[in-house]
């Protein structure tokens, strides 16, 4: 019962700006405790730190345009682009999932960097490793 | 080849194009890179993903590394060796591993039946069919360095047949 509502103020708070889902976060997550499950105080984990999805779609959008031609994906992962986007950590985990679920491309080292988790290790095509990736994520509560 | 499909920023990006004979031959996409390309998959990419594995990529278990002999040893699996020429010979197909200036394999494009060549760019970029290999050779831009080796081997009568 507890948890269903708190399923409910966290779909309400997602529809606030980050900066007010970063406050709210705080104080729900100072409120659960061990009370709500794993995936809903995951959930409000990353709110609590929201990425700058416009500072991350800038940073996407450069590694895009600067490697669209690269072939190994050892060089396109180590531009500088995408290596800020790992920087940005947990919380930018839902926008990468976002991304790959819309926009798909390689963010598939970022969420094992991150998260050090390979949902898609069994996968040796791109769009069974996409697949692997957002089941994942819905499983999380990411998305 | 027509060269009626030209296309602005792949030629800002691969110079040598401006002035070559090329055609476009798909849109962008990710799902495959030139590695597979060059073996006629367009299922996979093929990248070494270090001893670990990452989830979303091919690479042969017999092969551990990335380094231009290791290129080599992969498609040597699938019967390519390695050949002194460019030169279309009949029934023979050829590939072209381009190495960066740290000589690591950065591109390997393939040759088609009628001697031209056929590259994916990257790993989401376009197909194009280009009339020789110096047009993605260079240092410019895009541009994928020097062709450091040529491999070759029988074509089969079903490869190839779209070319």
């Amino acid at each position: 019962m507890v948890a269903s509502q708190l399923e409910v103020i966290m779909s309400q708070v997602q529809q606030l700006p980050a900066s007010e889902q970063a406050q709210i976060a705080e104080r729900v997550l100072a409120l659960l405790e061990c009370a709500a499950p794993p995936p809903l105080r995951q959930a409000f984990a990353v709110a609590e730190r929201p990425v700058d999805e416009l500072h991350f779609r800038r940073l996407a959008e450069q590694w895009r345009r600067e490697t669209e031609h690269v072939s190994s994906l050892k060089q396109a992962c180590l531009h500088p682009a995408y290596q800020r986007i790992i920087g940005l950590g947990p919380a930018v985990v839902p926008a990468l999932l976002r991304e790959l679920e819309h926009t798909p491309d390689h963010w598939f080292w970022a969420l094992k960097a991150i998260t050090d988790e390979d949902p898609a290790q069994a996968e040796d095509s791109f769009e069974g490793a996409r697949r692997a990736w957002l089941q994942w994520g819905r499983t999380k509560g990411y998305l | 080849m027509p060269d009626d499909e030209h296309d602005a920023y792949l030629e800002e990006r691969f110079p040598k194009l401006r002035h070559g004979l090329y055609r476009v031959k798909s849109p962008r996409d990710p799902r495959y890179n030139c590695f597979a390309f060059a073996a006629n998959d367009t299922q996979h990419i093929w990248d070494y993903t270090g001893p670990g594995r990452l989830g979303g990529y091919f690479w042969p278990d017999a092969v551990q590394g990335d380094s231009l002999a290791d290129f080599i040893r992969v498609y040597e699996l699938l019967g390519f060796q390695l050949c002194a020429s460019a030169e279309l010979e009949p029934e023979v197909v050829k590939l072209a591993i381009y190495v960066n200036r740290d000589s690591a394999p950065s591109h390997v494009a393939r040759q088609t039946r009628r001697g031209t060549w056929k590259s994916k760019l990257g790993m989401r970029g376009k197909d194009i069919e280009h009339a020789s290999l110096d047009l993605l050779a260079g240092d410019e831009q895009d541009e994928y360095g020097r062709v450091a080796v040529i491999l070759k081997k029988r074509r089969y009568e079903t490869e190839d047949r779209e070319d």
